[in-house]
């Protein structure tokens, strides 16, 4: 190895400075977009990573520093209270590789621990370090890193929730800084001179003043909105995928329909152990064009914040949510209700709720800037509630009356249409189930800009059902409910928000922080079960469900699950398989298929990159290939002189190309002369005579062959 | 390389120092029945190349110093009348040998110019209505002053063509040109050369040199070539298809030089320049460019395609 002086090591220094900034870049999203804790440790171990590259550390001495500190951050992170170096410890470590190993060897890829998923995240950043430092040493390029890193937030910037707006600006600097400095390094390695520091100082340092000025200055010119002004909605609209943007959230709903814009004023921030939906008040008065507000506004006052509403009552409350208000101080403030609200915690002594709507406000008083609910999960135990079929509901039961009821004018054909979807269903949950999945059949589209709105003499749901087939959750929501009610199941409309977008993990308390804004006001529906009472159900398409026995769930069904005692949860799966099954395998498969539809269009980007990848590498991985390939072949001229143009081809890739008027004894000369054998005039000879006397014996086949192994995989580096 | 060419190449070696290319490329001219033209300032060893030569192969060797006075028949040689015999007898001019070096041939007049020319092109002459063939083999090294030489006769476009090849001699380097004085110093090498190879044995290579291989693809380089050559910004008149079948010749003598039977493009490359420069007329932007015949083929040489791959057959 070369002789290494200060200044190379402190050149690689700051190379590995910038480098360890760009790498932030990436974490940053990472940690936040996957609630990864603990960023700033992982950052730590980057730092370590780059720094003992610095120095060109032993690769053991670097193996066991780096295990090092995993085995620590694991240790530290998942177990609490355990002394390290102690038999629990120890205990804890064995169990890891217990249980990790068993579930690879099974292939129950999901039931790998976390700590095993941390091992593996810090793995592939050593392998991502690896290859920048090997890019570095090798080559003094980093391009495809910057390349890649430019790439990877642009996409996140497109397609989730994170800016990276500012992260861009900051990544191009630091990559064109990054790209001067190596091809001054680059620029010493051609001449075969080492530069001074000055005069790479030199080089630089007018570059990095142009860059960083520009830089600068680039941001401060004016620029013009996207032509496209959102390529995601399209995407994802293609795709038949939608995210949780949505109106604000409004008092009258009487005249539903037309575009609607995003709005991103915030309304609320919640921390809560898991995602919730936000419920804010029900209607079920339905007019054709809209929702009416109930004429009985009667309301009562809520005791010690105890909320009364005709969901089940929960008497124990286990779960409690804090809401920081952003509506602090507006007069009839609506409180946000979790599922199954309990107790409203306020300072407001004022709490009411409307009986029909079960709206809560405090109408004398404005709202605080922080309330706190106890709730309970929704959870419906499943066996009565698939039990019940249309004859136990009762007659007179009030609950059925109201919300059953619909206008003359809702044409026939929307009778029909729930009729025909529901006829082969006995048990009414089976019912409300079949119509909430109608709405995923493939003909329907969530779209918030291009939806209609009634004519004078038209009703809401038959043009959305019938004619438009576009819209948002008002459109589905009350969709369903129409199409519930003509077929007698009573079912009412509920306005809230959806759980909003994931912010943070609190460390302390473990709780999830969610931003709620008004894009994230939403409608979905409440269906009266007989003996079971209301129901959630959520027939837009896009929005995960927020029944907790619903199977596409996962995370809410796993915590679920460890919640309860084993025998239990065997038996509801158990149960669970049974539900799945039941509604029309059919219908089951097409909705899988529309569920995995985003995990083709996955595979299908990742084929493709990978094909992209290959492409790009190629003069690493063909050399490898091209060896075992003729490694085979017959021993004849043809055979040999494919060989030798392949060889031309890898050399060609690798930076010696014989330029056109080049002849191919001065092309080996000079290839042979950049390596330092004779191979390459050895080869050329034997194909000169083969090209250029049409007739040759070869003899010597071993031997040339071995050259050409020598050469194509000096390529490689 | 071919043993018997190594032969004279080292004898030449003795009396010549540091123009192993000059010689080589004599020998290439000598091989494929071709003749050279050699340009420069006098004094650099033209003479003693040719002479060493001659004397390397056991060749008669004659000497003709043109001068402006010079007459066809003082070349060529004249019939007298022999009041014995009654009869006009030849006397043999000096071209009558087998190598030939005509010094200074740019300050002859066109005249005698072109009646040594004709002799090189047909290797016979008449006399008399009598035809005459000249001495097998027949080589001339024609040697010229540059012509901005004041007194020279500049030889016509038509009349260059005769010549395979032409070659710049150039001074010997400084380290050379020591090692020529401590040479001469001590001894005459010249004196001492002898014969390495007999005549017949030139015949034969000669022979040898038309039998190489020369492969379609690379008869076609040679052609794109000169094709090239005609469609140069720089060049008025393009090299001739005769330029085209010296080329051929030159490359297969060269070929047969290195000891190959085949020619390969570096053959071609390293010839074209020597067969084409003294064919090609420039135009005037040229010169105001400071182009010279040999850097333009040098450029006309990095842009046609060598033929380096096996050409699909159809």
């Amino acid at each position: 190895m070369m002789k290494r002086s200060t200044s190379d090591i402190l050149e690689l220094f700051i190379v590995y400075i910038i480098i360890f900034l760009m790498l932030k870049e990436w974490l940053v999203p990472i940690t936040q977009l996957t609630g990864t804790g603990y960023g700033e440790y992982i950052l730590l171990f980057v730092g370590l990573a780059l720094l003992v590259n610095v120095f060109y550390l032993p690769f053991w001495l670097v193996s066991i520093i780096k295990l090092l500190y995993i085995s620590l951050f694991i240790f530290y992170t998942y177990t609490e209270k355990v002394a390290l170096l102690s038999a629990d410890s120890f205990h804890f470590f064995m169990e890891q590789i217990q249980v990790n190993a068993i579930a690879l060897a099974t292939l129950q890829l999901s039931d790998v621990t976390n700590p095993f998923r941390t091992l593996l995240l810090f793995i592939l950043i050593w392998m991502l370090i690896y290859l920048i430092h090997q890019y570095l040493v090798t080559e003094a390029n980093v391009f495809y890193f910057f390349m890649i890193t430019v790439f990877f937030l642009a996409t996140l910037d497109t397609f989730s929730e994170y800016d990276g707006g500012k992260a861009m600006v900051r990544v191009i600097i630091l990559g064109l800084i990054l790209m001067g400095i190596l091809y001054v390094k680059r620029l010493g390695l051609l001449t075969g001179e080492r530069l001074k520091l000055t005069t790479k100082l030199m080089l630089l340092t007018p570059f990095i003043i142009f860059v960083i000025v520009w830089g600068y200055f680039a941001t401060l010119l004016p620029s013009y909105d996207s032509v496209w002004a959102d390529p995601v909605a399209f995407v994802k609209e293609t795709l038949g995928d939608e995210d949780n943007k949505k109106v604000g959230y409004g008092n009258n709903d009487e005249a539903l329909g037309g575009s609607v814009a995003d709005d991103d004023t915030k309304v609320f921030k919640a921390l809560v152990p898991e995602r919730q939906y936000w419920r804010m008040e029900t209607k079920n008065i339905y007019t054709s064009k809209g929702w009416k507000d109930n004429p009985d506004q009667s309301f009562s006052t809520l005791s010690g914040g105890v909320v009364n509403t005709s969901l089940n009552q929960v008497m124990q409350p286990t779960q409690q949510a804090v809401i920081k208000n952003y509506e602090a101080g507006k007069a009839l403030g609506i409180y946000a209700q979790a599922y199954v609200p309990a107790t409203i915690l306020a300072n407001n002594a004022n709490l009411q709720m409307t009986n029909t709507s079960e709206k809560i406000t405090a109408p004398q008083t404005p709202m605080e800037e922080e309330y706190q609910i106890l709730y309970e999960p929704i959870k419906n135990p499943i066996d009565s509630v698939r039990a019940s079929t249309m004859a136990d509901y009762q007659r007179n039961d009030a609950a059925v009356i109201e919300n059953r009821t619909l206008p003359t004018t809702v044409p026939q054909r929307v009778r029909d249409l729930a009729q025909e979807i529901t006829k082969d269903k006995d048990s009414v949950y089976d019912k409300a189930k079949a119509i909430e999945l109608y709405f995923k059949n493939g003909e329907y589209t969530y779209d918030k800009l291009n939806v209609g709105t009634p004519a004078e003499d038209q009703d809401y749901v038959d043009q959305f059902l019938f004619e438009t087939k576009r819209g948002y959750c008002d459109n589905f929501s009350t969709a369903m409910i129409v199409m519930l009610r003509s077929v007698d199941i009573p079912a009412r409309w509920v306005k809230g928000f959806a759980p909003g977008t994931y912010q943070q993990k609190d460390p302390e308390t473990g709780l999830e922080e969610y931003l709620v804004t008004n894009n994230e006001a939403h409608s979905w529906v409440e269906v009266y079960l007989p003996q079971v009472g209301w129901v959630q159900f959520e027939p837009t398409i896009g929005f995960t469900s927020l029944d907790m026995f619903a199977e596409d769930q996962p995370t809410e069904q796993e915590q679920q699950l460890e919640d309860k005692p084993e025998e239990e949860q065997t038996l509801e799966e158990e149960q669970q398989e049974q539900t799945t099954a039941a509604p029309s395998f059919f219908k089951k498969m097409s909705d899988l298929m529309y569920d995995y539809r985003l995990v083709g269009y996955i595979l299908l980007l990742m084929a493709m990159i990978v094909a992209i990848a290959a492409l790009f590498t190629r003069k690493l991985w063909l050399p490898g290939y091209y060896t075992r390939k003729f490694k085979r072949k017959a021993e004849t001229d043809d055979n040999f002189m494919t060989m030798y143009e392949v060889l031309t081809q890898q050399l060609a890739r690798y930076g010696y190309r014989r330029a056109q008027g080049e002849t191919l004894h001065n092309f080996a000369q000079r290839v042979d002369q950049a390596y330092d054998t004779t191979a390459m005039r050895e080869l050329t000879s034997v194909y000169e005579q083969l090209l250029y006397r049409k007739t040759h014996e070869i003899t010597n086949f071993a031997q040339l062959k071995e050259s050409w192994e020598y050469l194509i995989n000096l390529t490689t580096g | 390389m071919n043993e018997q060419i190594e032969k004279i190449l080292l004898n030449i070696d003795k009396v010549m120092i540091g123009k192993r290319n000059i010689a080589e490329l004599s020998l290439v001219s000598l091989l494929a029945k071709g003749h050279v033209l050699l340009e420069d300032v006098p004094g650099v060893g033209k003479t003693m190349l040719v002479k060493a030569l001659a004397k390397s192969i056991n060749a008669s060797f004659k000497r003709i110093q043109f001068t402006p006075d010079l007459l066809p028949s003082d070349v060529l040689g004249v019939s007298i009348y022999n009041p014995k015999t009654l009869a006009f007898e030849y006397r043999e001019g000096p071209i009558m040998g087998n190598i030939v070096l005509a010094d200074e041939i740019n300050r002859t007049s066109p005249k005698t110019q072109s009646a040594l020319l004709e002799a090189m092109e047909e290797a016979t002459i008449s006399i008399d209505g009598e035809t005459k063939a000249l001495g097998q083999p027949f080589f001339v090294m024609a040697t010229q002053n540059p012509i901005e030489y004041e007194g020279t006769y500049p030889l016509p476009e038509a009349q260059l063509d005769r010549f395979l090849l032409k070659m710049k001699m150039g001074y010997p380097t400084e380290t050379e040109e020591y090692e020529l004085l401590t040479r001469m110093a001590e001894a005459t090498p010249f004196a001492e050369l002898t014969p390495v190879l007999h005549l017949d044995d030139i015949l034969a290579l000669q022979q040898q040199a038309e039998a190489v291989f020369i492969d379609a693809t690379i008869r076609n380089y040679i052609v794109q070539i000169a094709t090239a050559t005609r469609n140069h910004k720089y060049i008025y008149l393009g090299a001739s298809p005769r330029a085209s079948l010296a080329l051929m010749r030159a490359c297969k003598a060269y070929a047969l030089i290195q000891g190959r039977d085949y020619v390969t493009p570096d053959d071609v490359q390293y010839l074209a320049p020597y067969v084409f420069s003294h064919r090609l007329i420039l135009k005037p932007e040229a010169r105001y460019d400071d182009m010279m015949p040999e850097q333009i083929m040098e450029r006309i040489l990095a842009k046609v395609a060598v033929p380096a791959r096996r050409v699909p057959v159809k």
